[in-house]
């Protein structure tokens, strides 16, 4: 688990160093300008891992396999069982790992004969998911006001 | 089970030369991590985010500072605001409307 964890924490600081210059791409040229994308980049990943029924100490056993297993010493976490029949060194493990990442353009930097400019980029597909929502949301609180001011003007409930 | 750690910094990346002028850009890194992998048991995750923040650009009439900004984000959040003024609006205004009906 600790080599896992070494590993994975090596990775990661590798992405680290990919990171920074990832979100500046390679500067093209385009005409007498020169154009560098700049992204906004994200990734995770996790692992996880198991494990269960050593069977090395007589208290995890059930009654059976207990009587039937020497142990050298105190029954406590170091305890060494000898165990002489199918519930010897009963063990099992698993493990699994995931992983994804995504980069979203943002912005380029311009620069041509007239100077150095960042154009931005905008997501209008959010941008309109977002007003639609933002509009619904509006039109309930209108009704809701509206309903309002009509039971106040007419005494009704 | 360790809590999970968050780490902001800003980074540096390599210098990009265009012609005369040479753009120094740096990166806000938002690093997250935890888990606990001591035990024999257990998991753990890290997710990176980067985003752009700065270039600074050196040419020959001297160094300029340009700002990157996240137009979707700021887009989004001023909506976000909107919908609570509109909220807050309409809860003062049907307060309002209750109190003359009372009276």
């Amino acid at each position: 688990m600790d080599e896992l964890k070494a590993l994975l924490e090596k990775i990661g600081s590798i992405g680290d160093e990919i990171n920074v210059n990832a979100v500046f791409g390679k500067p093209e040229a385009v005409g007498d300008r020169v154009l560098i994308p700049v992204a906004e980049i994200a990734y995770g990943f996790g692992a996880g891992m198991g494990t269960g029924g050593s069977g090395c100490c007589c208290d995890d056993l059930d009654e059976e396999a207990a009587e039937c297993c020497e142990c050298e010493g105190e029954c406590d976490d170091e305890c060494e069982c000898e165990c002489h029949t199918e519930y010897d060194e009963v063990a099992g493990g698993g493990g699994g790992g995931g992983g994804g990442g995504r980069a979203r353009p943002i912005a380029y930097i311009e620069v041509g004969p007239e100077g150095t400019k960042v154009q931005p980029i905008m997501d209008e597909q959010k941008i309109a998911l977002a007003g639609i929502v933002l509009g619904a949301w509006a039109i309930a609180w209108v009704g809701m006001v509206l309903v309002t001011l009509f039971h106040a003007i007419t005494g009704r409930e | 089970m360790q809590m999970p750690v968050q780490k902001i910094r800003v980074v540096a990346g390599t210098p990009i030369v265009v012609g005369e002028r040479r753009l120094l850009p740096s990166v806000l890194v938002t690093t997250m991590e935890g888990g606990d992998a001591v035990s024999g048991s257990g998991g753990f995750f890290r997710f990176v985010k980067a985003r752009p923040v700065s270039v600074v650009v050196e040419e020959p009439e001297g160094a300029r500072w340009l700002e990157i900004p996240n137009t979707t984000e700021n887009t989004l959040s001023q909506m976000a605001a909107a919908g609570a003024g509109i909220a807050l609006v309409s809860v003062l205004l049907m307060g309002l409307f209750h109190l003359m009906r009372k009276r």
